[in-house]
């Protein structure tokens, strides 16, 4: 299953976890980053589904017609038969952490906001995948790519992806077509890219960007960062509600708009959903309240899934 | 028991919905909420709050209570007391509708407002009333009575009242409202007589109030006060009408008017817009008798007779029956009249005198010469000689002699037969008696009471011969008599020029037996009669010629003869039938059958009697004949019906008769008005409104304190928000 949100098992056991709002309440992000990868490598240990990794290397039996060139000759030295060795370079792997910069990043019913959650879990992944050695890079963008550095693997990488990510939301609106048109323009190698976005724009016009992305063999992984509110739309009263990014103001009473927008919003979902499955796209709702930890764990059992984009 | 004075101003109680709609909308919200994005989200409408979400519940008890007792403060509310709920039962009326059916309701349109009228006026009613209906024309007819409708109850009264109605249809008779009226007020008095407290009472007439029907008899009595008349006036689609009638034939020597002339009236009514109008014959088949017709010209409000020569038409020899028709007249009910005239009958009148005398010194030579005829009777003189013989055949048609001092005994006694059988004999003395100047010689008076002794055997009479000094004129004239009604009137009464040269004196009259009509100067009798059987025998105690006096000269003596023959024989007027009138007796019983009638439906019914016994009256115009007689019968309209120009409704305070005005919807009846006017009075003095004024004035300024107060409540709060 590409779409998949956070087990509400996992979630129960959040206290576990670190908690987002003193988390969220330091302004460090490098501090934070660093806190959730302890948590999550701390709890790793306790977790029975240990031993998987970003790279996951395959023996295959060689078949007649496969390039000898893959063929593991000490392990050959070893067994006395022929394998296949595949991803022998997995671990330079490269990835991209897309980050959306848009003004209804800036929404937040709770103590933070969206944009706080998706620059924390992008600098938490970052730090992860830096420690399994991948070569990490960002980029942010609004209505076009404002900011990008290049997938590396070196000193001080972590600080540069540090200091995108520290730059608040100055875009207007969300257009993630121009972005990705850039993105799969600029990154030239197979690569990871995780886009962390609130995906609020028609899901149709995703599909060629997206195709786009795919067809040049790269990785796609869409995490959607979501306010609780914006899931059910719970008020007690009548309000004018003034969009963020076009300022657009419309008078909206919750009791009697709740169930259309419900059912909206479930629509503008599955769309989404539509447009993803047939490229094979993984898809993870998060809302800002989700432990981070559990979110890399989330991301982690997404890899690992058999979405087929492994297929070269 | 709380009542409202104006009770539609309550509808303004509804106002209260206002403040509550007002309470319930949901304010817009000031605070803006900014949200990631508006596309998931539709713009709902200010919409209406559930019940339980309205605020500010005291302020809204508030302006409800100010709108509520302003409405009641404008219905005027006041408390009914058991006096005002005494007063509010309806005192029940005695009404009377009279419906007019006579001939002039035929009129276009008349008719049916009748019945519209009367129908309105019984439903307008109270259903506590008893109504009766009758129908008027010279004489009232119950269709339904005040017993009858106080015996019904209460919800069938106006029902029944108002099916007595139906299938009444105006008559052809006349109407005499005046008697009508009376006939009315005494059932209604008849009705209450017995009542201590009289219920009030109330004549309602449907009429076309024309200015035909007699109002004379309203003067006879004093109309009672407590009975107003409530006059419901019919009106034609047309108003004018012009109507013809026939004038009777007189004798009349001023107008040169032929046997075989009819003198037409036309009259023309105040409000008619036509003024020329046609005459014109026809015979009892209703076909013209001639192409041309004659034109008349009558200007609006006037009238004309028209001399016309009558169209002579004989059927087996018999004369036939005429109708003559009004054409260019918008009313068609009185626009024919029919015409009878039947076989002019022959009378003779004889003068016994002798003719060997000179002409100028006899009795016949100027009695002959006076025409005695009437329209329908064709009088002939003869002249006898009294030595000639008198036949049986000539007994026939005799009405007058005329007999000289010539006449003998014999004739004497063949007349006395039939003076007894009604003939009238005017016996002139006009000789002198005994003997005279000369070798003349006078009339025997022996002879003279001999023939008075044939007539009268029991008077012992003498008659002489009187000397006259130079002469002797008429005294003493009994004016009261037919002989000298015409001259009772001073401008004729002058007989000072008609001197007697010579008279008879006759003594041994008794006063008793004989009337005397005149005596000479000197106190003799003159003219004198005495009945003998049904006839009459005159005497004059001298001659009319020259010799004897200037009677035969004068000016009085044509109507003097002519008044001796009306005496023998009453003058007959040509028979004059009018519809409503009551039928004589000598046709009361035959079986007539209508020839010509003014409807055609009408035709060939019998001449229909109202009742059989005594009260037969000719109901229908036209011709009628009896099955078994030769003679016809002509019935016209009654000449009232014709006048149909309106009557003043003053007219009938002229009699002092209250006028009331018709009940309708909108005028409530007296008794509801002074209802209305106790409900003011009490409303007035309880002057409640005044109170509930008060309380909305509190109301209002709790409701500014409050509203102020809240106002200022929420300045403080939303300051410290900020």
């Amino acid at each position: 299953m590409n779409h998949s949100s956070l087990p509400e098992s996992q979630k129960e056991v959040g206290s576990l976890w670190i908690d987002l709002k003193t988390l969220m309440a330091v302004r460090n992000l490098q501090w934070r980053a660093q806190k959730v990868v302890d948590g999550f490598q701390t709890g790793l240990h306790r977790s029975p589904k240990h031993g998987f990794s970003v790279e996951f290397s395959e023996y295959r039996p060689y078949c007649v017609g496969d390039d000898p060139k893959t063929i593991d000759w000490k392990l050959f030295a070893r067994t006395d038969r022929y394998y296949q060795k595949r991803f022998e370079d997995e671990t330079n792997r490269r990835c991209y952490l897309v980050v959306d910069q848009s003004k209804s990043m800036q929404f937040g019913s709770i103590a933070y906001n969206k944009y706080e959650y998706a620059r924390t879990l992008a600098a938490t992944l970052a730090l992860f995948l830096l420690k399994q050695r991948d070569a990490v890079g960002a980029v942010a963008f609004d209505q076009h790519v404002s900011d990008w550095l290049t997938a590396r693997f070196r000193t001080g990488q972590f600080q540069r992806i540090l200091s995108i990510l520290s730059k608040s939301c100055s875009g207007l609106s969300t257009d993630l077509v121009a972005p990705l048109e850039q993105i799969a323009n600029l990154v030239k190698h197979r690569s990871l890219i995780v886009i962390i976005s609130d995906f609020l724009v028609d899901p149709d016009l995703l599909h060629s960007p997206l195709s786009f992305l795919r067809a040049r063999k790269h990785e796609v992984v869409l995490l959607r960062v979501l306010d609780p509110m914006e899931l059910d739309f719970k008020s007690d009263k009548p309000v004018l509600i003034r969009d963020m990014e076009s300022m657009a103001e419309r008078f909206v009473d919750p009791i009697m708009v709740r169930e259309s927008y419900k059912r909206k919003f479930d629509a503008h979902s599955n769309a989404l959903q539509n447009v993803l499955s047939p490229l094979g796209i993984p898809f993870v709702d998060l809302t800002t309240t989700d432990p981070l930890e559990l979110v890399l764990s989330s991301f982690l059992s997404t890899r690992q899934a058999p979405t087929g984009q492994r297929a070269s | 028991m709380l009542s409202f004075l104006t009770p539609l101003y309550l509808l303004a109680g509804l106002a209260i919905l206002a403040p509550i709609l007002a309470h319930l909308v949901r304010k817009r919200p000031r605070e803006v909420m900014d949200f990631s994005s508006v596309i998931f989200l539709d713009a709902s409408p200010p919409r209406l709050t559930n019940r339980n979400r309205i605020e500010h519940w005291l302020l809204l008890a508030l302006r409800s209570l100010i709108l509520l007792a302003l409405a009641l403060a404008f219905a005027r509310p006041y408390l009914k007391t058991l006096i005002e709920q005494q007063t509010s039962a309806y005192p029940a009326k005695e009404r009377i509708l009279l419906i007019d059916t006579s001939a002039s309701m035929r009129r276009e349109g008349v008719w049916e407002q009748a019945i519209q009228k009367a129908k309105e006026y019984i439903a307008n009613s109270q259903p506590e009333d008893s109504i009766a209906v009758v129908a008027m024309t010279d004489r009232i007819e119950s269709l339904h009575s005040l017993e009858h409708s106080r015996q019904s109850g209460i919800s069938e009264r106006k029902i029944l009242a108002s099916k007595s109605i139906d299938g009444v249809t105006p008559t052809w008779l006349s109407c005499d409202l005046g008697q009508c009226m009376l006939q009315a007020m005494e059932l209604l008095n008849d009705s209450r007589s017995d009542q201590e407290t009289k219920t009030p009472a109330e004549i309602a007439i449907v009429s076309d109030f024309q200015s035909g029907n007699p109002l004379d008899s309203l003067g006879s009595i004093q109309w009672p006060q407590d009975i107003p008349i409530v006059p419901l006036v019919c009106q034609p689609k047309v108003p004018g009408n012009a109507t013809i009638s026939i004038l009777p034939r007189t004798d009349d020597s001023s107008t040169a008017i032929s046997e075989n002339t009819e003198r037409i009236l036309v009259r023309n009514a105040n409000r008619s817009k036509k003024d020329r109008f046609s005459l014109k014959w026809l015979d009892s088949d209703g076909k013209p008798i001639a192409a041309e017709s004659q034109e008349v010209f009558v200007p609006a409000g006037q009238q004309q007779i028209l001399v016309l020569e009558r169209p002579t038409l004989e059927s087996n020899g018999a004369q036939s029956p005429l109708v003559i028709e009004l054409d260019g007249d918008d009313q068609w009910f009185d626009n024919r009249q029919y015409l009878y005239r039947g076989k002019k009958q022959k009378a003779k009148a004889i003068c016994l005198d002798s003719k060997k005398r000179d002409p100028k010194d006899s009795l016949w030579y100027f009695a002959v010469r006076v025409p005695i005829s009437q329209p329908s009777l064709d009088v002939q003189w003869e002249i006898f000689d009294p030595t000639e013989e008198f036949k049986e055949s000539d007994h026939k048609d005799l009405r007058l002699v005329i007999a000289s001092s010539d006449l003998s005994a014999l004739w004497a006694q063949k007349l006395r037969e039939l003076i007894e059988n009604g003939l009238h004999v005017w016996w002139i003395l006009d000789r002198p008696t005994g003997t005279l100047q000369g070798d003349q010689a006078g009339v025997d008076p022996a002879r003279l009471e001999e023939i008075w002794k044939t007539w009268f055997p029991n008077d012992a009479v003498a008659i002489s011969e009187r000397t006259i000094d130079r002469f002797q004129l008429l005294q003493n004239i009994d004016m009261s008599h037919p002989m000298f009604s015409a001259f009772s009137d001073p401008k004729f009464n002058d007989f000072t020029k008609i001197r007697f040269w010579k008279h008879r004196q006759v003594q041994g009259l008794s006063s008793n037996d004989w009337r005397i009509l005149a005596n000479y100067d000197d106190g003799t009798p003159a003219i004198f009669q005495r009945p003998l059987g049904k006839g009459m025998v005159s005497v004059v105690a001298s001659g009319w010629q020259p010799i004897e006096s200037q009677l035969a000269l004068s000016s009085k003596f044509v109507p003097i003869v002519v008044a001796m023959f009306e005496q023998a024989s009453p003058l007959q007027q040509d028979p004059d039938y009018r519809c409503g009138e009551r039928i004589p007796s000598q046709l009361a019983l035959e079986n007539w059958q209508s020839i010509v009638q003014q409807q055609s439906d009408d035709v060939g019914k019998e001449l229909r009697l109202r009742d059989p016994q005594n009260d037969g009256v000719f109901i229908a115009p036209g011709i009628f004949k009896a099955s078994d007689q030769e003679e016809f019968v002509a019935v016209n309209l009654s000449k009232s019906e014709g006048l149909t120009d309106p009557i003043d409704l003053e007219e009938f305070a002229r009699f002092g008769i209250p006028i009331g005005q018709p009940t309708s919807p909108s005028n409530q009846p007296e008794s509801v008005s002074r209802k209305n006017q106790l409900a003011e009075q009490m409303e007035a003095s309880q002057g409640g409104w005044w109170w509930i004024l008060l309380a909305v004035s509190i109301f209002a300024g709790l409701e500014s304190l409050i509203a102020a107060w809240r106002t200022r409540h929420w300045a403080s709060l939303s300051n410290n928000n900020r």
